[in-house]
């Protein structure tokens, strides 16, 4: 672009500049940028615009600098394109296409942003072109292959060092491996691998493999869980935004370290067992920012069936977990959150056993905690043995929130006061004869008036004021609790308490 | 983490894990401590300025009366699900190895402050015989001592030492006192004597010649030669034991069953435990073994040294020579009427190894095929050293008549 100011650059340049006149110029020049662009934008809509349904071939398609990215794989995603376009469409239709693509390249996370596309008019000196072609080139830097991360982090009743190691593009395919190592107070030791890959150049279904090793305390428990196992899912995410997850896990755990107070109830589950068990998830977010929303809302479902047939393993029972949330905008940047959430789990009969077998503390729920039902202690809620909270069979838990922008700030920082009241029960199952162990039949009819159950008095609840902190990570609360209505035995706190996480009742 | 899966040998494994996971939860009993409505020594405020770190952790009164009104209401507490500890205890009461007890006799004899004795057995087992020599002692000697205990199955890694066995003390109060009364093995033996039903326990009954000087010798005598016996029997018989159970085709027709297959369904969990717990009785044999001949035939080479099974089977055999003659023609070795802790520590050995007695319908129930075990184990050559020494051998049918 020339411009008058360019023919006497010599004498501009001997000149000497104040630092008004720079700033001036800067402006100027950014400005002119703007309008290029602008322009540029404009001529293209225009022109493209005149020339939708211009038929056009789109003869190549050339992904450059994509040096570690296979060449089956990128076809995939631009053969059905070249087939489609190989016998004339319009333009419009092709770009389309192209902008499809596009994105196509964006999820699989492989490229840096932005990726650069072109269109050209091929060599007209080649012989085989013809008058309607179209050459398509992307500029597709590749991130870099791999990543490792330290660092250290401190949580409620917790502190931990980590090691993540992630290598991307492995064969060239978006296959990624992410390698995790920790330690820390609480969780002791977590060791983790996955690799997962798109299937069929699909970056929204995808394939995970992954191996687990972990050490964890549970001192609401007081005993130590060792994780040694793997699993496999398939993670498909629905042109409708809905997220689903299905697959198989096998765990062998191990219930050791047991404190010295710890109860009958712990001491006899303490041991091995394995856990083998197919499980899917269904997640509909639809929340605008899931850790401080303050519109939309979120169903999430569970389901997990363990040990049933030829699943075998030590444990078998199905669970079904469901949660929902929903946010509401009021005036003033005020919003109101509302969540629900409830559990069961049903006995099933172990092959070659007579009856169906009974949960095992580390296949219960547990319940209570800053993230869940704040006011409780971690794991406070619910039937215990002494001062261990052994878990329940069937759990429901709600809570609503009204989060006021803090007036300095405004509702524009990520920082909100809260009132809250949340509450819920968690119950075992009972059977009417405790000395024998139930038939399915019973076993239904038990599930039943434990559910029923759950609506006998008030349930178990706490309500308090606080502050939040909605960090791009993770959610931080500081919460006064004060707990309303508990059962015996129960952990209310009175007070202050801490909460860090990604999912808030 | 490993916690002992050897059923023979403890590690300080456990025990270092319990210490930390109690003093990881320590902080939160301080806390709840400060959080909650802490009584003050001095309600009004007082005249004179306490030091600021005191005055900082006082709770100021509004919020004090604040935290006293709440929870508004408390209902009575959830009841435990099904496979909680006390329907638990309830169904193993018929395991109750109380020695006046028949096997016909009710179930639910044991009154519910019935301790209950956490060990090594098989719950189909007829004759209600725990499968582990350091748990068959104790079962015994509770027996001697007329203590009714619950038997429950259990695994080391319910134990607090690591080990089995261990003793609730009385399993109703547990349940609120947060298991308050476990007795680990290692003082399972003063527990039990304090407890006994049997005026003073073990050693010094039948004193009435307590001020005889010469009796008083005698005694002590008596301790320094028992305690003689039991370092054999802890190891030269236990290293044959450990060798026979570990080292011989019984690993895979009697360990395997008892103790492996129990734990879990998994063939993956059951090759591991089973390499853990070989593993850990390598490491045993090689710890205690001290002998550098290397000439024997069934001589087996590991990394660490060798395990000279001729060598173990010697030793325990010149074991169990000395024990059938300290014996003598004596009924117990305890010299009195009634078995002490001598008695259940050899009975802990002979009543395994001669348990596959052949007496036909006894071989029932104890299902998954460790009947043939016992037969083997009785055939084997530990078994047969018991076998043809009639002082043991009638010193073991003793203990079983008279008490289980």
């Amino acid at each position: 672009m020339a411009s008058q100011s360019d023919d006497d650059v010599f004498e501009k340049l001997k000149r000497k500049t104040d630092e008004k006149e720079l700033a001036q110029q800067r402006a100027e020049s950014e400005a002119r940028v703007r309008s290029v662009q602008a322009k540029s934008g404009q001529r293209n809509a225009e022109l493209i615009g005149s020339n939708s349904t211009l038929p056009v071939t789109i003869s190549s398609i050339e992904v450059l600098q994509a040096q570690h990215t296979r060449r089956g794989f990128l076809e995939r995603i631009f053969n059905p394109i070249l087939h489609k376009n190989r016998d004339g469409s319009t333009l419009n239709d092709a770009l389309v296409d192209m902008g499809s693509a596009y994105r196509t390249l964006q999820k699989f996370d492989i490229f840096q942003e932005p990726i650069a596309m072109y269109y050209d008019k091929p060599d007209k000196t080649d012989p085989s072109t013809s008058a309607t072609d179209l050459a398509v080139y992307f500029y597709a830097k590749e991130k870099s292959r791999y990543t490792i991360n330290t660092g250290t982090e401190a949580g409620h009743d917790e502190g931990s060092a980590f090691l993540n190691v992630i290598l991307r593009n492995l064969f060239g395919g978006a296959e990624s491996f992410n390698a995790h190592a920790s330690i820390g107070t609480r969780t002791r030791s977590s060791y983790s691998a996955n690799f997962e890959t798109p299937i069929l150049s699909n970056p929204d279904l995808k394939w995970e493999v992954g191996g687990l090793a972990s050490s964890t305390i549970k001192s609401f428990a007081s005993h130590e869980e060792l994780l040694k196992g793997g699993s496999t899912k398939l993670k498909y995410l629905t042109p409708g935004g809905h997220r689903h997850e299905f697959g198989y896990s096998g765990y062998w755990r191990q219930l050791t370290g047991l404190a010295e107070g710890a109860s009958p109830s712990v001491r006899q589950d303490a041991g091995d067992s394995f856990k083998s068990s197919i499980h899917h998830t269904w997640i509909n977010e639809r929340r605008d920012n899931p850790l401080m929303p303050s519109k939309g809302y979120l169903i999430k479902t569970v389901a997990e069936i363990a040990g049933l047939g030829a699943l075998k393993g030590d444990v078998a029972f199905t669970k079904l977990e469901a949660e929902t949330a929903a946010a509401i905008p009021l005036p003033a940047g005020i919003s109101f959150t509302a969540g629900l959430r409830g559990g069961v789990l049903y006995p099933l009969t172990l092959a070659g056993q007579q009856s169906p077998s009974q949960s095992r503390l580390n296949d219960r729920f547990q319940l209570g905690g800053p993230t869940d039902v704040r006011g409780f202690r971690l794991g406070g809620l619910g039937p215990r043995d002494g001062t261990d909270s052994i878990g329940g069979d069937v759990y429901a838990a709600g809570g609503a929130s009204l989060l006021f922008p803090i007036p300095k700030l405004g509702p524009e920082s990520p920082i909100r006061l809260q009132a809250f009241i949340n509450g819920g029960r968690l119950l075992g199952l009972q059977s009417p004869k405790s000395d024998e162990p139930l038939d399915s039949q019973a076993v239904s009819k038990c599930v039943k008036s434990t559910i029923a159950e759950l609506q006998n008095g008030i349930p178990s609840c706490a309500a308090g004021l606080g502050l939040v902190y909605a960090h791009p990570v993770a959610r931080f609360e500081l919460n006064f609790s004060l707990p309303l209505y508990i059962r015996k035995g129960e952990e209310g706190r009175k007070g202050l308490q801490f909460g860090v996480g990604v999912s808030f009742l | 983490m490993a916690t002992s899966t050897d059923p023979e040998t403890s590690t300080d494994n456990t025990s270092r894990d319990a210490s930390s996971t109690s003093s990881t939860s320590l902080p939160k009993h301080q806390s709840s401590a400060t959080s909650r409505a802490k009584p003050q020594p001095h309600p009004h405020p007082q005249p004179q300025s306490q030091p600021r770190s005191t005055s900082f952790w006082r709770i100021p009164g509004p919020l004090k009366t604040l935290f006293e009104a709440v929870p508004l209401h408390t209902y009575p507490a959830n009841p435990l699900p099904q496979r909680a500890a006390q329907s638990l205890l309830r169904r193993r009461r018929r395991l109750s190895s109380s020695s006046s007890s028949s096997p016909s006799s009710t179930p639910d004899a044991a009154p519910p402050s019935t301790p209950s004795l956490w060990l090594w057995i098989n719950p189909a087992a007829t004759d209600r015989l725990s499968f582990n020599p350091s748990c068959l002692r104790w079962q015994a000697y509770l027996a001697f001592l007329q203590i009714p205990v619950v038997l429950v199955p259990s695994n080391n890694h319910a134990s607090p030492s690591g080990a089995l066995p261990f003793l609730i003390s009385n399993t109703d109060s547990s349940s609120s006192s947060g298991g308050g009364g476990v007795v680990p093995s290692n003082k399972l033996r003063r527990w039990a004597e304090e407890n006994s039903a049997v005026a003073d326990g073990n050693n010094n009954n039948e004193d009435e010649d307590n001020d005889d000087p010469t009796a008083a010798a005698q005694k002590r005598e008596d301790d320094a030669r028992h305690e003689a016996y039991i370092s054999l029997v802890e190891t030269s018989i236990r290293r044959a034991w450990l060798y026979t159970l570990h080292h011989t085709p019984l690993f895979t027709s009697l360990t395997h069953p008892l103790y492996i297959t129990p734990a879990s369904q998994s063939i993956f969990i059951r090759t591991a435990l089973s390499h853990q717990l070989r593993a850990a009785a390598t490491a045993e044999l090689l710890k205690s073994s001290t002998t550098t001949t290397t000439s024997t035939s069934s001589t087996s080479t590991t990394e660490g040294g060798i395990i000279d099974a001729e060598e173990i089977y010697t030793r325990a055999d010149e074991a169990f020579e000395a024990l059938e003659r300290g014996l003598g023609g004596e009924e117990w070795f305890s010299g009195k009427a009634r078995p002490g802790w001598l008695d259940a520590v050899v009975f802990g050995y002979t009543g395994l190894v001669l348990r596959g007695d052949g007496g036909g319908g006894d071989d029932e129930g104890r299902g998954d095929g460790e009947g043939d075990g016992w037969r083997m184990l009785r055939e084997s050559r530990l078994g047969q050293m018991v076998e043809r020494r009639d002082g043991l051998r009638r010193h073991r049918e003793r203990i079983v008549r008279g008490y289980f």
